[in-house]
């Protein structure tokens, strides 16, 4: 069984980012893998050793800071289940919200929950529009698309981006890097959402999943036509030229 | 929208993709179906709204 955990689902989904747990809930569910998604909710209890993908959306300023105060007290059980190798992905806000800190316009530091080296600050523009990435995993690289709209900048320290960005602005409309990763964590400024579009990526959290419980398995393929056909559209619209 | 169909369960088989959205909703609005209902994603919405918005200034029927 794969456990997964959807982080404040009433408060953390932007942009149909809860279509992100439905693709890997599926996906697996079509391979006859078990799967069980809990909701976690603001004040209630978790064990973050129990999951295998535990999953963070975006949120509006209020929303992050109301998920923000409740995750704090669960920060070191959660960076301890990273450290372990526990498969995260968080989008925008939430990927936001596993750095160092948010430096607001008026330069005020707002702590993050700290389990990955980068910072976020408070831009003068929205950053808006589709975006394209190319993504190397396990040597092989491939494009993953999807939209964007975030004022706030993110500059990496030491961890690795998740892509590098083809077309769109990415963590800041500057150093061409898009979202982290650490470990089995995935940051990412796309929503779109993120894992119905790119099945790839969404098969490759899977099979970390599978990994960390210590399962060697090759994934059932899958008829992806659909969803190769609307990532391939979108690169089409953004001039660049299909996987 | 076809992906966002295939993940809630419809079955491939019963969905058709068409690239030209204005051909699209003309012949969906052309059809014999009694009613058609129209959902658009996000990244279409403005696009089909505009679409929508040009058959009316036509005349209110799709030609």
């Amino acid at each position: 069984m794969i456990r997964v955990c959807h982080l404040y689902p009433d408060l953390l989904n932007l942009y149909g980012d809860r279509g992100n747990i439905i693709a890997f809930q599926q996906r697996c569910r079509w391979r006859d893998l078990p799967v069980q998604v809990d909701s976690l909710n603001l004040g209630e209890k978790v064990d973050f050793q129990k999951y295998d993908f535990v999953f963070l959306g975006g949120g509006s300023d209020r929303e992050q800071t109301l998920v923000s105060v409740d995750l704090m007290k669960r920060r070191d059980e959660f960076a301890a289940a990273i450290e372990d190798g526990l498969v995260v992905l968080a989008i925008c806000g939430g990927f936001q919200l596993l750095g160092s800190y948010f430096m607001s316009r008026n330069g005020e530091n707002i702590p993050c929950l700290d389990v990955l080296d980068f910072y976020t600050k408070a831009g003068e523009r929205r950053l808006v529009g589709n975006v394209a990435i190319e993504v190397e995993l396990n040597g092989s690289s491939f494009k993953v698309v999807g939209f964007e709209n975030h004022s706030g900048l993110t500059f990496l320290g030491n961890n690795k981006p998740l892509g590098r960005v083809l077309s769109g602005n990415g963590n800041n409309g500057r150093d061409g890097l898009e979202g982290v990763r650490y470990k089995n964590v995935f940051g990412s400024y796309l929503h779109g959402p993120l894992l119905p579009k790119n099945v790839r990526l969404t098969d490759y959290l899977i099979g970390l999943c599978l990994e960390r419980r210590g399962i060697k398995k090759e994934l059932k393929p899958l008829d992806d036509s659909f969803e190769k056909r609307a990532c391939e559209i979108m690169l089409r619209r953004m001039g660049l030229p299909g996987r | 929208m076809a992906v966002r169909l295939k993940y809630a369960g419809v079955p491939a088989d019963k969905v058709t993709t068409d690239e030209n959205v204005t051909q699209a909703i003309k012949d969906t609005l052309n059809g014999s179906a009694g009613a058609a209902y129209l959902f658009s994603t996000y990244t279409a919405l403005w696009p089909v709204q505009k679409i929508i918005k040009a058959i009316t200034v036509e005349g209110g029927a799709a030609r």
